[in-house]
This record gives structure tokens, C-alpha cells and sequence, in this order.
């Protein structure tokens, strides 16, 4: 195992490399259109699971409301591209500027609040946000929806096929996961961890914790309003009833089965999730009993996830406690 | 020991995964069994089974539809296959959970395309589910026919959706002109709708055929869908002293009803075939006396077929019939005989083709699809008197 | 005026009963000090076993009540061992997370158990219509409110004056201290955990004999607004949880009378949001509460 990890760290570009490459190719392997649907969605949900990992993960705000800013992109890529005819490209940068704003908003007051009430702001907001999408019949089409978003063109070159936006979403990914690496390893991102492990002393420390908190905020639903957008003409037809709560759950629960706090995890709580819902489809309706029972198995033996980060806060004070516990009993019995 | 938790982790997922595979289906269990009573109904021939994929949403809130669905289609292909099956050869449904999921609901649909033996595709129960798939079915070509699916959006999407609920927006009209005009004589009119799309489309068609009858809409408001109390609404319902009250709903029928009765408030209501069942009469006990519905089916006791019907599918659901059920059982009757008519040569194109030359009367009256895909219904005019549903007027009353 | 008046009865009838969810809740909140999201789930349990209770044994209603307490009670052990005994020194996120998965899991197991459809609850009491001046007001919602209060002043009394009670808040404080100075940290915060369950049971017998009907879903967008009347309420203390209920309903059939009922979850949240922004303890008195 840990000659395994020191491979992997000597080798860690011709790794990633590898794996690159597998991605681009994989799916030329000859799967159905089917199949590449769903490896769409698991690209799609990485770089969502991705982006609310940076809320939870790095700085340790648990925020419920992700499909709220997933449902802003969605929902201004679909009214501005189905009513002007404008490259899609522009719309995409604008959606995702669109979600950081309302992304600052709600972060305003989580620079007083912490903890639950921190995310029962976030839920709200991301249902107020849905009701609005609901309501607002003028622009958003209300409780019709918007259908017949068209296809985005790349130089000519039309995004028709669900193979070519396994491209699309792959680069997205790609890029995502480039500029986080990058953010996450500056001083910011570092800041965001020091806030996660402890806020009173990251201020001692001279960290700004409420810039660096909306901050983290906006970026966090920058990334969910491109793949937003992305989204809307992915499926060219969208209605307020995706993005309900349940949604930000399941995301919620990709970022926690794959491990939060660190690059890595919401890739693999993606691929896990996504895979296990197709897999677990023979057994029908006991597949969700399945799928809650196995959330709960991962919190009792690793709450830090499957590739979290096990040095931090978030992998909880069980092992401690523990430890201690067996200490206290081999004291107590010699 | 962190790793010994990560590679015990690991364990339990495969366990669980293994646990998953080995529990088998409820829904492929089904299937099973029509096939084997396909099989011994069939006039033994070797030719391979058709295949016929479904998307219904079996679980999430829309379950209780969903079972619908199951049960009123594995009766259509029982029945189907007992007669014979497809020119000798058997039905199965393969039923999918799309969980009242649009997402799943697409990709679902398109690996239903991907899969060479399926013919052609039934579902989803909810026109939003519908519509998210139509797009696939389009690209794909393969026919969509969605026994339930009313908003008139759907069909128009493409050539390959069909829909034989009958239009929302015939429907809301019809409401408005002969139910609530003619019928009832209502001057003042005040709408409580499910903001969906089935109310909201109900809704718009509803308003103009009712001005244009000479009433007026004193109050029209909706509510979510996962709404439950209404007392505030019906105190403002009340301020506005409509003398009709007109709800489209279909789940939480029975709460506004019940809600309305038990205010104190005695007014005429109105509710659409969608919300017609046993349940709402269950559900509301003496509150839905003198009740008002539009419903396209009716399973009385004097159409043999339709009661043996409703009376088999509420002993095999534990619940009563709706329209839905029916709709359900049609699309795969009409469906098979699409298919029938290929004859040999089964394609998805050839389906398509037949699907619109349909032109017969079936469990659920007379379906013949216009050049879009969906058809407009004719609808009984029905009342609740003592906990039972009385036709109060015909088929033809719109015609009088 | 009437018409407002009236109005205003409405809010604070569908308020008592948002009330009565939120008791159980911060009693929940209050002794184990984890948040939970299972609440919703706990509710419709206790609903259908008075509903099945209506079933075999007639409308008895204070059978109802013992089978709702008794079937939540033991739901509350089974999610207490599941959910928060392991995870007492954990970051709270872990249990919260778990609760989550909980109540998916109670939600669809209760989905293939009891069936999708809505079951009836018809007659249970004899539900009159009383007419006091301008407003009609009618039997089971002077019960409900009176539950509220009742319940509010018992626990609030239970909780502050008594030693049991002390104990539970004892625990919910400082498990350390507690533990220290001999108190069974473990049993008790069950036991704590087992009444708000046990109230929350009630609350949904109530709340389905209220509406006349139960199913598997009801829980969901119920337990929302248990839990932020509870927020509202500063998470922990009885009284103001059920105060925090009653606001929110109020605001909210104020808001349909005024608007639509479109946006009634939205005039909810954002009046949540408004108060946790110039009050971020909710009504709570004391600063820095948990959890």
C-alpha cells in the first residue's frame, strides 16, 4: 500500500497523463448512445459535486442549497439563448458570473452565522430561488418550462451528439479541476482550509475570514452556473422541478460518499454515485433503501468519504476518540 | 487502521452491491410472470417475445402513479398475450423507474433506443418526464406514446411522441363551456389550480372559454403541488363570493375539498377527470357529495368490459381506477395493434406509421390521432351521489 | 376586517401545527444538540401506526395517541443508535448527513411497506364548526393549539424545574461535565431523543387526522418548517420554537392573503432568512447557543 503511494506520487504527471488519455478515449471504445448519456452525467456531476466540494470541503460551510445556483445557470443560458440568437460560449461565462453573484448575495449572511444556520440559509435560498424559476411565468416560462434550447456551435462545429458533449463536458471538467488545483494551492485556497479548521485562530492568523468565506462562495457557484448552462442545452428542456431540494442533496451526497476537502473525492463520489444508481436499477424500488442505508455505512467507517482528506477536520473525531477510549480501558486493566 | 476501514468500506459496498443484484426486481418480476402466462396462453409459437419498454415513476412522489401504470399495463399485456399475443408472438413490458426524473427519465428513454429489441417506448407518466425524453425519441426515431401526458406541448415536439390523454387545453375548455356554464349555470367562478403544468394549461384554456360563456373569474390562484393547506386560500376564495368553485388538481384533491367542506363553506365544485376516482371518494367521504366531474372514462356497471376492468385493477392495486388507468391499459392495447399491423416486418418507422391510422373505439371511447400526435376526447359530464360517480350527462352534450 | 381577522385565525391555526412539529424538534435538538433531518419521517410513522391503530381497533383516539408515541418512540431509539451515538464527539456535519440518509431510507422503505397512495383518515373526531363573532374556527384546531401550549408550558417546566429535566439539558450542554458528575450520558440523550420523537409522533397523528389523510411522502416539506421554527426559535428552547412556528405561519397566510399561495415556501425562508440576518441566534436570548 504505501509502496503503491509513493509510486503514485514519483509518478504523478505521467499518471494523470494516463488518465487523460483513457478519458478521451474510453468513450470511442464503441458504447451506446446510452451509456455515454451516463458517463455524461457522471462528467457533468463531478465538476457540480466538484464545485460544491469547494464550499463544504475546503472551507468547511455546509451549504445545502447547491441546486439553487445550478438552477440560475440552467435557467439563463435557456432564457437568453432561446430568445437571442447569440453564441452559446458568451452565455456560458455569463451564466456562471450570474450564479457567483447570487452566490455573494447568499453568502452575506454567513458572515455572522456558522453551522446550521448556515446551511438552513442556503436550503432556503435555494428554494426561493426554485419557487421564483417556478412563478416567474414571463421569463422563465414558469411551470411549462423552457423547451427547444438549441445546440451549442463551436466554429461551425454543432454539439449534437452525446458523444461530443462528453467532450464538452469533459473539458469543462478539465478545466475546472486546473483552476481549482491552482486557487487551492494559493494563498486564498489556503486561507478557506485554515477557516475550515479553525476559524478564531485563521483570524489570529490574519486570514479576512468573511472575504475569504464569499469568496469561496462566489467561486463555488461560478463552477455550478457554467455546468449549468452547460446542462440546459445538454437536455434542451428544462423545468423548475430538477432543481428541488433533493437534488442538492444528491449532490450534497456525491461530495460526501467520495471523500470532501480534496480534488480527488467528488470525482470518485460522482463516478460512485452515478454508477451505483444504474447498477442497483435491477432491484427497482429497493434501490433507493440501498442507497441511503450505504450513505449511512460511510458515515459510521469513514466520514471523511473515500478519497477525503483524512488529515483534516472533516474525517472527525472518531478515530481519535477512539484511540483514547482504548488507551483510557488499557489504563484502567493492566 | 484507516486502511483496514477503507478496504472494509470497500467490502461492504460490494457486498451491498452483490446483496442489490441478487435481490432481483420487483418490476422484471412481473414481467416474468406475464411472460409465463404469455406462454401458456400463446398459441405455441418460437418466435422471439416483442419488446415494449416503459418509463413510469415507480418511486419518489409520484410513485402511487407509477403503480398505476405497472399494474393497468401488465393487465393489457396479460390480456394481450392470453388472446394470442402479436401475431403469435408475445408482449413483454420492461418496465424502468425514472423516479418522476427528468433527467432519468431521457436517459432512460435513450437506452430504450440503444436497445435494438425494444420497438417502441410507453411513458413517462408526467408531461414534464415526457417531454424531456421526446427530444431522444425524436433523434433516435422511435415512437414515445405517453398513455397520460395532457399538455399540449408534448405531441408537437416531434413526429415519434404521441398522446391519448386527451388535450388540457380541450379539456379546460370544455370544463369551462358545458360543465360549469351549461350545466351547473355559474355565473361567478373562482379556480383553485396545482401550479404544474397540467393546472397551469387546464388553467389557460379554461378562462377564455369561460368569459366568453358570459361568466366571470372572480378568483384564480395556484399552489406547489406538495401543498396541504389550503385555509388561506379558501378564506380569500370566499372574500371574492364566487358561486362555482373550480378545482384542478390530482393529488391533494381530496384536502381542498375536504378543507372547503370543513369551513363551513357549502358551494358547488367542480373537479377534471385526472382527479375522478374512488379514492377521492374514499379519501372525502360525505364532503364530495353532489360533486361536479368532466371524466372521458367511466367504469360503470352498465359497460361490462370497463367494470370487469376497474374491478380487477383495484382488487390487484388495493386502490380504485382513475382515468389513468385506463389511459395506461389503451396505450398498450393501441400500441400492440400498431405493431400487429406491421405485420412481419416489425420497424420503429412502420409503428410509427400505424400509430396513426389508429381510428377505433377502445376501453377508454373513440382515440383517432390528429396529424400531431395527440387526440381531443369527448367527455361525460358525471356526479357523486351517495359515494358513487352518476353520469348526469352524455357524450354528446356539447352537441345539443 | 373580518376577512383579515379571519385570515389571521388561519395563520395561527396552520402556525400551532407548525409549532407542534417544532416542539418535538427542539427537544430533539435540545438533548442530543445534533441537528436531525429525520423528523419529517419520525411524524409520518407516527401517523400511520394511529392510522392502522383507527383501523383495527376503531377510532379510539387515545389508543391512536399511544400507538403514534409508542411507534416513534422506538423509531427514535433506532435512529439515537444509528445516527447520533457514534458521533457525539464527530464534527456535527457527519450526523446531520446521517439523518439525511436516514430519512431517505424510512421514506422508501415506508413507500414499498405501506403502499404510494394516500390512505384515509376520516372521522376520527367529530369535527365541529364553531362561530365566535366574525370567525369560524373549528374543533381539532382549538385542540391542536391547546396541545401547543399545554405541551410548550409541561416541557418547558419539565425541562427547567425538574430534575430529569435538568439532566437532559445537563447532557446537552457538556457531555464531559455531565458525565463527570455521574450522569448516564448515553441513556439519557436517548431517552431525550425518544420524547421530542415520541411528541413528533403525535404531531403527525394530529397533523393527518388534521388533513384527513396520511401517506409516505407527508413528511418532507412538513419537516422543513419544523426545522426552521426551530431555527427560528433558536434551536433549543421550547417555548420559543413553538413562538418561531406560529410566526411562520402567520407570515406566510399573511402572505398569501396579500399575494399568492405560489410563494408561500418563499415567504417562509425569506423571513427565516431576514431574522437569522439581524438576529443570528433566531429569538433565542442567550448569544453563542449551539449547535
Amino acid at each position: 500500500m504505501n509502496r503503491l503511494k509513493e509510486y503514485v506520487k514519483k509518478n504523478q504527471k505521467m499518471i494523470l497523463i494516463l488518465i487523460l488519455a483513457f478519458a478521451v478515449v474510453f468513450p470511442l471504445l464503441g458504447f451506446e448512445k446510452s451509456t455515454i448519456r451516463i458517463f455524461c452525467r457522471i462528467l457533468m456531476y463531478m465538476t457540480l459535486a466538484g464545485s460544491l466540494n469547494i464550499t463544504n470541503g475546503y472551507s468547511g460551510q455546509t451549504s445545502l442549497g447547491h441546486a439553487g445556483f445550478f438552477c440560475v445557470g440552467a435557467y439563463t443560458a435557456a432564457i437568453i439563448t432561446t430568445r437571442f440568437e447569440v453564441s452559446f460560449w458568451p452565455i456560458m461565462i455569463l451564466a456562471g458570473i450570474f450564479a457567483a453573484v447570487v452566490g455573494l448575495i447568499i453568502s452575506v449572511p454567513t458572515i455572522r452565522l456558522k453551522g446550521i444556520y448556515l446551511s438552513i440559509i442556503t436550503l432556503g435560498a435555494s428554494e426561493v430561488i426554485r419557487i421564483l424559476a417556478l412563478n416567474w411565468q414571463s421569463l422563465t416560462g414558469g411551470s411549462f418550462g423552457i423547451k427547444g434550447i438549441p445546440r451549442p456551435v463551436f466554429f461551425g462545429f454543432e454539439f449534437d451528439s452525446p458523444l461530443k458533449f462528453y467532450y464538452l463536458f469533459l473539458g469543462i471538467a478539465l478545466i475546472f479541476l486546473f483552476v481549482s488545483h491552482r486557487v487551492i494551492n494559493s494563498r486564498v485556497g489556503r486561507s478557506w482550509m485554515s477557516i475550515r479548521e479553525n476559524e478564531l485562530a485563521a483570524k489570529s492568523l490574519g486570514v479576512e475570514c468573511s472575504a475569504a468565506k464569499m469568496m469561496n462562495f462566489a467561486f463555488g457557484a461560478f463552477w455550478a452556473g457554467i455546468i449549468g448552462a452547460v446542462y440546459a442545452v445538454y437536455v434542451q428542456y428544462i423545468d423548475s422541478a430538477v432543481f428541488t431540494l433533493d437534488e442538492g442533496f444528491n449532490i450534497m451526497s456525491m461530495v460526501i460518499i467520495g471523500g470532501q476537502g480534496t480534488l480527488v473525492g467528488p470525482l470518485v463520489g460522482s463516478v460512485v454515485v452515478n454508477g451505483l444508481t444504474e447498477v442497483l436499477r435491477p432491484i427497482g424500488v429497493w434501490r433507493f433503501v440501498m442507497y441511503a442505508a450505504l450513505i449511512i455505512v460511510m458515515m459510521w467507517f469513514r466520514p471523511q468519504g473515500l478519497m477525503g482528506a483524512s488529515n483534516s477536520i472533516l474525517a472527525g473525531g472518531k478515530v481519535k476518540m477512539k484511540a483514547t477510549g482504548k488507551a483510557k480501558r488499557k489504563e484502567t486493566t493492566p | 487502521m484507516k486502511k483496514l476501514t477503507a478496504l472494509l468500506t470497500v467490502l461492504a459496498l460490494l457486498a451491498c452491491l452483490l446483496a442489490g443484484c441478487a435481490g432481483e426486481a420487483e418490476p422484471s418480476e412481473t414481467v416474468a410472470a406475464s411472460a409465463n402466462a404469455g406462454e401458456t396462453g400463446a398459441v405455441s409459437t418460437n418466435k422471439e417475445p416483442i419488446k415494449v419498454g416503459v418509463l413510469a415513476p415507480l418511486t419518489g412522489t409520484m410513485a402511487e402513479f407509477g403503480k398505476t401504470y405497472e399494474v393497468a399495463m401488465t393487465m393489457a399485456a396479460e390480456d394481450i398475450n392470453e388472446a394470442g399475443g402479436i401475431n403469435g408472438r408475445e408482449l413483454v413490458l420492461q418496465f424502468e423507474d425514472s423516479k418522476g426524473d427528468q433527467n432519468q427519465s431521457a436517459e432512460l428513454a435513450s437506452k430504450f433506443a440503444d436497445d435494438d429489441e425494444v420497438v417502441a417506448i410507453l411513458g413517462d407518466f408526467s408531461s414534464g418526464c415526457a417531454m424531456a425524453a421526446a427530444p431522444i425519441c425524436d433523434e433516435e426515431g422511435i415512437v414515445l406514446l405517453s398513455p397520460t401526458a395532457s399538455n399540449p406541448d408534448f405531441a408537437v415536439m416531434s413526429d415519434w411522441a404521441f398522446q391519448i390523454a386527451g388535450l388540457a387545453s380541450y379539456e379546460g375548455s370544455y370544463a369551462a363551456t358545458y360543465e360549469v356554464g351549461k350545466y351547473a349555470g355559474a355565473k361567478n367562478v373562482a379556480i383553485f389550480y396545482m401550479n404544474t403544468d397540467f393546472g397551469a394549461s387546464i388553467v389557460d384554456s379554461f378562462i377564455p372559454a369561460a368569459e366568453a360563456a358570459g361568466m366571470n373569474i372572480v378568483f384564480c390562484e395556484g399552489y406547489a403541488d406538495t401543498e396541504s393547506d389550503f385555509s388561506a386560500l379558501i378564506t380569500k376564495a370566499k372574500a371574492a363570493e364566487p358561486d362555482h368553485v373550480m378545482i384542478v388538481d390530482q393529488t391533494s384533491i381530496s384536502n381542498v375539498i375536504n378543507q372547503i367542506r370543513g369551513s363551513g363553506w357549502d358551494v358547488p365544485i367542480t373537479m377534471l377527470g385526472p382527479s375522478t376516482s374512488q379514492q377521492v371518494i374514499d379519501l372525502c367521504g360525505e364532503n364530495c357529495e353532489g360533486i361536479l366531474t368532466t371524466v372521458s372514462v367511466y367504469y360503470a356497471e352498465s359497460d361490462p368490459a370497463a367494470y370487469a376492468f376497474a374491478q380487477e385493477f383495484a382488487e390487484r392495486a388495493g386502490f380504485g381506477a382513475t382515468v389513468m388507468a385506463g389511459f395506461a391499459y389503451d396505450g398498450v392495447i393501441i400500441l400492440a395493434e400498431a405493431i400487429e399491423a406491421c405485420g412481419d416486418n416489425i420497424t420503429r418507422e412502420a409503428i410509427r406509421d400505424n400509430l396513426y391510422l389508429t381510428d377505433d373505439t377502445y376501453l377508454t371511447g373513440p382515440i383517432k390521432f390528429s396529424e400531431n400526435g395527440d387526440i381531443v376526447r369527448k367527455y361525460l359530464i358525471c356526479e357523486i351521489v351517495d359515494g358513487e360517480y352518476v353520469i348526469r350527462c352524455g357524450y354528446d352534450y356539447d352537441a345539443e | 376586517m373580518e376577512y383579515i381577522s379571519n385570515q389571521l385565525i388561519n395563520g395561527i391555526c396552520q402556525g400551532s401545527i407548525y409549532a407542534l412539529m417544532a416542539i418535538g424538534y427542539s427537544v430533539v435538538v435540545g438533548i442530543t444538540g445534533m441537528v436531525t433531518f429525520t423528523h419529517g419521517e419520525v411524524m409520518m410513522l407516527g401517523a400511520f401506526a394511529a392510522y392502522y391503530t383507527f383501523l383495527w381497533a376503531g377510532n379510539n383516539l387515545l389508543l391512536g395517541i399511544f400507538a403514534a408515541f409508542a411507534a416513534s418512540w422506538l423509531v427514535g431509539m433506532a435512529v439515537y443508535k444509528v445516527c447520533y451515538e457514534h458521533f457525539f464527539d464527530a464534527p456535527r456535519h457527519i450526523s446531520l448527513i446521517c439523518t439525511v440518509g436516514f430519512s431517505m431510507l424510512i421514506k422508501n422503505l415506508a413507500q414499498i411497506i405501506f403502499g404510494a397512495n394516500r390512505m384515509p383518515m376520516l372521522n376520527i373526531i367529530d369535527n365541529r364548526v364553531y362561530q365566535i363573532g366574525p370567525v369560524s374556527i373549528n374543533l381539532l384546531q382549538i385542540v391542536i393549539l391547546a396541545v401547543v401550549i399545554v405541551l410548550a408550558t409541561v416541557l418547558s417546566l419539565f425541562l427547567n424545574k425538574t430534575k430529569g429535566g435538568i439532566v437532559l439539558r445537563a447532557i446537552s450542554q457538556e457531555k464531559t461535565a455531565a458525565y463527570m458528575v455521574g450522569i448516564n450520558v448515553r441513556s439519557t440523550a436517548m431517552v431525550g431523543n425518544c420524547i421530542g420523537c415520541g411528541i413528533g409522533g403525535v404531531a403527525g397523528m394530529l397533523m393527518a387526522i388534521y388533513y384527513q389523510t396520511c401517506y409516505a411522502t407527508m413528511g418532507g416539506t412538513m419537516s422543513m418548517k419544523a426545522f426552521s421554527s426551530s431555527v427560528l426559535g433558536g434551536m433549543t428552547d421550547v417555548r420559543l420554537s413553538a413562538v418561531g412556528g406560529l410566526c411562520i405561519g402567520v407570515i406566510e397566510n399573511l402572505g398569501i392573503t396579500f399575494s399568492s399561495a405560489n410563494f408561500r415556501d418563499a415567504f417562509a425562508f425569506c423571513f427565516l432568512i431576514l431574522v437569522l440576518i439581524i438576529r443570528p441566534q433566531g429569538f433565542a436570548v442567550k448569544k453563542g447557543a449551539r449547535p
